[in-house]
């Protein structure tokens, strides 16, 4: 008997939930997204299921963009800053670049917190981490005067120096808690990193958030629990892990790719099951294609999110996963450029009216009717009993063909390889540009157009394997089922590597490790042997401003007393593996130390429903230069582990369809992946 | 020279964009490779580098996004006069070059390149330039005040080779490295420009050879620098037909002279046609304020035409073809002989401004107001306890001008940088002996108007230890408004020493720096930028 764990993901269109049951029985439910109130859809999909609720180990993890929306969209409380007298204006002036090179008439978008919320307090803490000023309790009191009056919903805590030594923030923060009753976020304690400006916004984006993430978390909990749940419940984490509800509560930021983090954590618990070190993953959706990367285990992640992009929007500095994103998706739509030249996207026909095929008012071709055209799609299969209109994809496409000059197959496969072209990009800023060789990845696709596409964008970047999961329209919500709770922390540890003191490196990781097991420890969860921790070094020569993360040499806690040795040695290692060459005359440093903790929570085993009888038919599509080629159409229910055969086929689901190109050769492995090689493809 | 022929027939929307995204992927790569392992902030953090490729003829076809602007497709002079000085026949497969020479800029900008070929023909070069941390001169970093000629600001390197075919050349790496103040943080940032560059050589043989050969690449970089000039011929066509100028004064103090320099710039659109005569420039000037024709003047103009054009355009060498740029030798953006350049940039930002304020003095409904068009920058300069150096930078961030619909941004850095971030406060206390006790936004900085020109920053910091003060003079001269609007606030640097009541304007007295004492104080007002319209009371007072 295992635990029942359910997985629950709000996006823009769709609410999905899948749910294992005690039997490893899967169900899906499936609501369009109630904007404006989130939590209905998904009590509805939770209930749509089916699954019992009631069992005390059940574990929902609640994957979410009700953070990002609110942040994008400014629907927050009325938060005000208190900071170090002299520097309230950080807020407007950021870094002072214009981060469009080309734009005569630039400007970025306004801080959350405006001029008039912000407060500035007497107090300091020097760059040598020295408290010079603290505030006195009579100040603290004005400043509550004035913060009350003020109508503050929330309040952030910010200070020069502070990721330094927090205590003037944290003394501060509080005591205005206590006298307030509102959320107060103290920037410490959501980063340890330098850079006062992302961590002053980073702050601020928390507290505004706070109370609405609140009252949200209750509304959706309060109902779940009408329905019978008694169970644990966790919100999913930028980082690739969950949070408990209090985490949650206090730090939502933290949930700001809570939703397409989900498909991620699917990847990492999928290569570990199927053994694979390397894997990439590629989610094409309606109007994006996103890449992550997994390496032995372990996420790529990055320590800026950008809320509106980072060219006008302001960033977060909280770990997530570094998932690179590009405008291509089903929706997008092709056309010449002032120029002359062919392009697909960046503007996209959404989901209305869609592509052309969808009959819903759609004029212009899209990527999606180009792979009606080219037969990647079985018109029969798409989804559900949808029809589609192959007839309006052919005018379109036949349209933009005599426009451009060129045959419409030509053109209907050519915007299929800018697709992929563009949407390999992603994939090689993933591998190849961090310095891995593509050739020991595999691709991993998700969303209802990553397999449509996956094997195309693999040949592109020269990776040979291409993995699809059971249910990819549905993977988000799928990969939830395999979340851990996992918390992290950065800090500077500016030094020589040469001097770094291995007694000095276990206090740090002591103290880190004590404050992250409390709060990975609470009722359901109570033992500290059930956690795991492991650290990092970010390492560069001195004078350099990037630096490579080195892990330590084993997992958990241990440092030995040649830690600087052996990081010499991997840092070494990797920079050459990375860049290609090395210079030794240059000092190494050590910048910064992370410690990730993780509290493995019970693991599901899907049994997915019985193979199905049914005929293969056969298509016409168009490969290669355009030749019509015979494909074989192909239910995925119909497949079982053992299964081999050689492409051109599509094989279709609900929710998405795999194309699999001519010389590709498919094996079904046990569990019910699919497994692609495609090393004969070009 | 045989005139080629380029089949245009051959290349159909989809594969002018293959060959494009190819290219790009290529630049993208190189890009990230190269500030990922450089040494010097200014690469990494200020993105003062650029990578480029170039065509046969020496017009580049694709560069790198996040480079400084005045870099726009600015690298085919200094290529092409590295090959001639070693002589096309003479260039091998897996050769490196390295030129400074008269680029037009500070001789810290240094191009390295390499022909790209397809078996014994060359299709193209690679070309990254780098901002090296100092080639020698007067004083570290070899950006000095007190420079007057351009041999007193380090080493020119003309063509020379780094490596042939394949092979490191140590005793060109020996004499590199002998020629700077710097020698780790030189050799760290021309490693990492030479494994970009070699990257750059690979990755074109394994993407671009293998697909088309090197008659079609031809043709494909004929055909889209042919379709963007036209697009930006269209563009010209679309402005009204006109004579446009605009003249400013710039006053200053520098060293205990004053100066005074008059600027005249003229724009002639006909057709599409457009035509920007830089004669009325001030002659060139023995202070290091000079830049050459190449990436001086031609590239202000090239720059100031792209943020015209604005949007999505196509920008590369052919989209700047339609533009021509009437300059004599001799200006201060035309310099020649040893006029000295460490800080040539000074005027960039002013003669983009002015071809904006040309076209804005007779259309004010189609751009905005002045900004306050300087690189500024406060430079601090001094040695650790090692005797290594620190260095650190404040760039001055002021307001852009106001528009017709609405108030001016701010405080960003200036036209002609772009992207560049200021260093955090954090990092600059964690790291370097300074402190900073205020760092606020002068909302009134922007010029009145109906809208009011962009804010600007106001910085207060002190200097905990020993150290050279660096700094751009600047000229009392304000960002005009347009339509009406008022001119912004000027900015200015001032110190203050312990003990003193005087804040002082630092004149470079010591051999072209200030020397600071621990506890001395600085101050960096930034200037606003212009307004656009009758502010609202002037019109209510007309109205009485």
């Amino acid at each position: 008997m295992g635990t029942t764990r359910i997985g629950a993901d709000i996006g823009g269109t769709f609410t999905d939930v899948a749910a294992v049951d005690s039997e490893g029985r899967l169900y899906i439910g499936k609501r369009l997204t109630t904007h404006g109130a989130e939590h209905e859809g998904v009590i509805q999909a939770v209930r749509d299921t089916g699954v019992d609720l009631s069992a005390p180990d059940t574990i929902l993890a609640h994957g979410t963009t009700l953070v990002i929306n609110a942040l994008l969209e400014r629907k927050g409380a009325k938060v005000a800053l208190v900071t170090t007298e002299g520097f309230a204006d950080l807020l407007d002036i950021g870094r002072g670049n214009r981060s469009e090179i080309f734009t005569l008439r630039f400007r970025r978008e306004g801080p959350l917190v405006p001029r008039e919320m912000r407060f500035e307090i007497a107090e300091r803490t020097y760059g040598d981490d020295t408290v010079t000023c603290v505030p006195t309790d009579g100040e603290l009191d004005r400043i509550a005067d004035r913060l009350r009056s003020a109508g503050a919903e929330a309040v952030a805590v910010s200070f020069l120096n502070s990721y330094l030594n927090p205590a003037n923030e944290l003394h501060v923060a509080a005591y205005l808690a206590q006298a307030l009753g509102v959320p107060v976020t103290a920037s410490a304690s959501l980063s340890r990193q330098w850079r006062e400006y992302e961590r002053f916004t980073t702050g601020t984006a928390n507290a505004y958030i706070a109370p609405v993430f609140d009252r949200y978390l209750q509304q959706l909990i309060g109902g779940i629990a009408e329905d019978g749940f008694k169970g644990e419940f966790v919100v999913l984490d930028s980082s690739g892990g969950a949070m408990a509800v209090d985490t949650a509560k206090r730090f939502p930021v933290r949930a700001v790719e809570s939703g397409p983090v989900g498909g991620v954590i699917g990847a990492r618990t999928l290569a570990g099951t199927l053994d694979i070190d390397n894997l990439v993953t590629l989610d094409i959706g309606g109007t994006t294609a996103k890449s992550a990367l997994v390496e032995r285990g372990e996420y790529a992640t990055t320590d800026l999110y950008w809320i509106g992009g980072e060219k006008r929007g302001f960033p977060l500095q909280v770990s997530t996963v570094d998932i690179i994103e590009i405008s291509v998706g089903g929706g997008s739509i092709a056309s010449i450029d002032a120029t002359g030249g062919l392009q697909v996207g960046p503007h996209s026909a959404g989901s209305k009216p869609g592509p052309v095929c969808y009959g819903l008012g759609g004029t212009r071709p899209t990527l999606t009717d180009a792979n009606l055209y080219c037969g990647r799609i079985d018109k029969d299969h798409f989804a559900g009993n949808f029809t589609l209109d192959v007839e309006g994809a052919r005018r379109a496409i036949e349209g933009l063909a005599a426009e451009a000059g060129m045959s419409p197959e030509r053109l209907a496969l050519g915007i299929l390889r800018l697709a992929n072209m563009r949407v390999a990009s992603t994939v090689r800023r993933q591998t190849l540009e961090r310095g891995y060789d593509p050739r020991s990845f595999t691709l991993l696709a998700s969303g209802g157009a990553g397999p449509l596409h996956a094997c195309e964008v693999a040949a592109e970047v020269g990776i040979d394997r291409v993995l699809i999961p059971r249910f990819p329209g549905h993977y988000s919500a799928l990969g939830m089922l395999g979340a851990n709770l996992r918390l992290d922390r950065t800090e500077v540890v500016l030094g020589g590597l040469d001097e770094l003191d291995p007694a000095y490196v276990r206090d740090i990781l002591g103290t880190i490790a004590k404050e992250l097991t409390s709060e990975l420890t609470f009722k359901g969860a109570e033992d500290p042997a059930g956690i795991f921790f492991q650290y990092a070094l970010a390492i560069r020569f001195r004078g350099q401003e990037h630096a490579l993360w080195i892990a330590a040499p084993a997992s958990g806690l241990d440092v030995p007393d040649d830690l600087a040795a052996q990081l010499r040695a991997s840092f070494e290692e990797e920079y050459v593996r990375r860049y290609g060459h090395l210079d030794k005359m240059s000092k190494l440093e050590t910048v910064e130390l992370k410690v990730v903790a993780e509290r493995v929570l019970p693991p599901v085993d899907i049994s997915y429903a019985r193979i199905e009888e049914g005929e293969r038919t056969e298509h016409e599509a168009l490969w290669g230069g355009g030749e019509s080629v015979t494909v074989a159409v192909i239910a995925r229910s119909t497949l079982k582990a053992g299964d081999e055969f050689e492409g051109p086929a599509v094989i279709h689901e609900i929710g998405s369809t795999t194309s699999v190109p001519p010389r590709a050769r498919v094996k079904v492995l046990e569990g019910d992946a699919i497994l692609i090689d495609v090393s004969k493809v070009r | 020279m045989v005139d080629q022929q380029w089949d245009a027939a051959l290349v159909d929307p989809l594969e002018r964009e293959i060959f494009r995204y190819t290219a790009a992927s290529i630049t993208e790569e190189l890009e990230v490779n190269i500030t990922r392992t450089a040494y010097s902030p200014l690469i990494q953090e200020s993105q003062d580098y650029c990578v480029s490729l170039i065509s046969t003829d020496f017009k580049p076809f694709m560069q790198s996004e996040a480079s400084i602007p005045i870099f726009v497709y600015d690298m085919g002079e200094p290529v092409r006069d590295a090959v001639s000085v070693i002589g096309i026949e003479n260039l091998e497969p897996g050769d490196v070059f390295v030129t400074n020479f008269e680029s037009g800029q500070h001789i810290n900008n240094v191009v390295m390149g390499a022909p790209l070929f397809h078996g014994d023909q060359i299709s193209g070069y690679v070309s990254i330039r780098a901002h090296w941390a100092d080639l020698g001169g007067l004083t570290v970093g070899g950006q000095s005040m007190g420079a007057r000629s351009i041999f007193q600001e380090g080493t020119r390197y003309r063509g020379i080779r780094l490596m042939r075919a394949g092979k490191m050349q140590q005793e060109v790496l020996a004499t590199f490295q002998a020629n700077t103040y710097q020698k780790e943080a030189l050799t760290g940032d021309l490693m990492a420009q030479l494994a970009a560059c070699t990257l750059g050589i690979r990755r074109w043989t394994e993407r671009v050879v293998p697909r088309w050969d090197a008659q079609q690449v031809g043709s494909l970089i004929h055909v889209q620098l042919t379709a963007s000039e036209a697009f930006a011929r269209r563009a010209i066509a679309a402005l009204p037909d006109g004579d446009y100028s605009d003249t400013r004064r710039w006053e200053f103090e520098f060293g205990g002279e004053e100066v005074r320099m008059d600027f005249e710039l003229k724009i002639r659109i006909d057709g599409d046609r457009m035509v920007c005569d830089l004669s009325g420039l001030p002659p060139q000037t023995k202070l290091p304020i000079n830049a050459g024709t190449v990436g001086g003047a031609n590239a202000a103009v090239k720059l100031a035409f792209r943020y015209l054009i604005g949007g999505d355009a196509p920008t590369d060498g052919g989209f700047f073809a339609p533009l021509e740029v009437v300059i004599p030798d001799g200006t201060i953006a035309s310099a020649t002989g040893d006029a000295p350049m460490g800080f040539w940039n000074m005027t960039m930002p002013l003669l983009i401004d002015m071809f904006i304020a040309a076209i804005g003095n007779s259309h004010p409904d189609l751009v905005p107001a002045s900004h306050f068009a300087l690189v500024g920058g406060v430079m601090l300069y001094g040695r650790r306890d090692d005797a290594s150096v620190w260095r650190h930078v404040e760039g001055s961030i002021g307001g852009l001008g106001a528009e017709k619909d609405s108030s001016g941004f701010g405080p960003v850095k200036c036209l002609m940088l772009g992207n560049m971030k200021d260093v955090p406060i954090e990092m600059a206390e964690g790291r370097f002996p300074v402190r900073y006790h205020r760092v606020s936004l002068d909302r009134e900085a922007g010029g009145e108007g109906l809208h009011r020109g962009g804010a600007a920053a106001d910085k207060l910091f002190e200097v905990l230890a020993p150290c050279d003060l660096n700094v751009y003079p600047e000229p009392r001269t304000p960002a005009p408004g347009l339509a009406g609007g008022k001119p912004g606030k000027l900015g200015a640097v001032t110190f203050k020493r312990p003990n003193s009541d005087q804040w002082q304007v630092p004149r470079g007295e010591d051999g072209g720096v200030t020397k600071l004492v621990a506890g001395s104080l600085i101050r960096q007002v930034c200037a606003g930028g212009g307004g656009w319209g009758t502010p609202v009371d002037q019109f209510s007072e007309a109205a009485e």
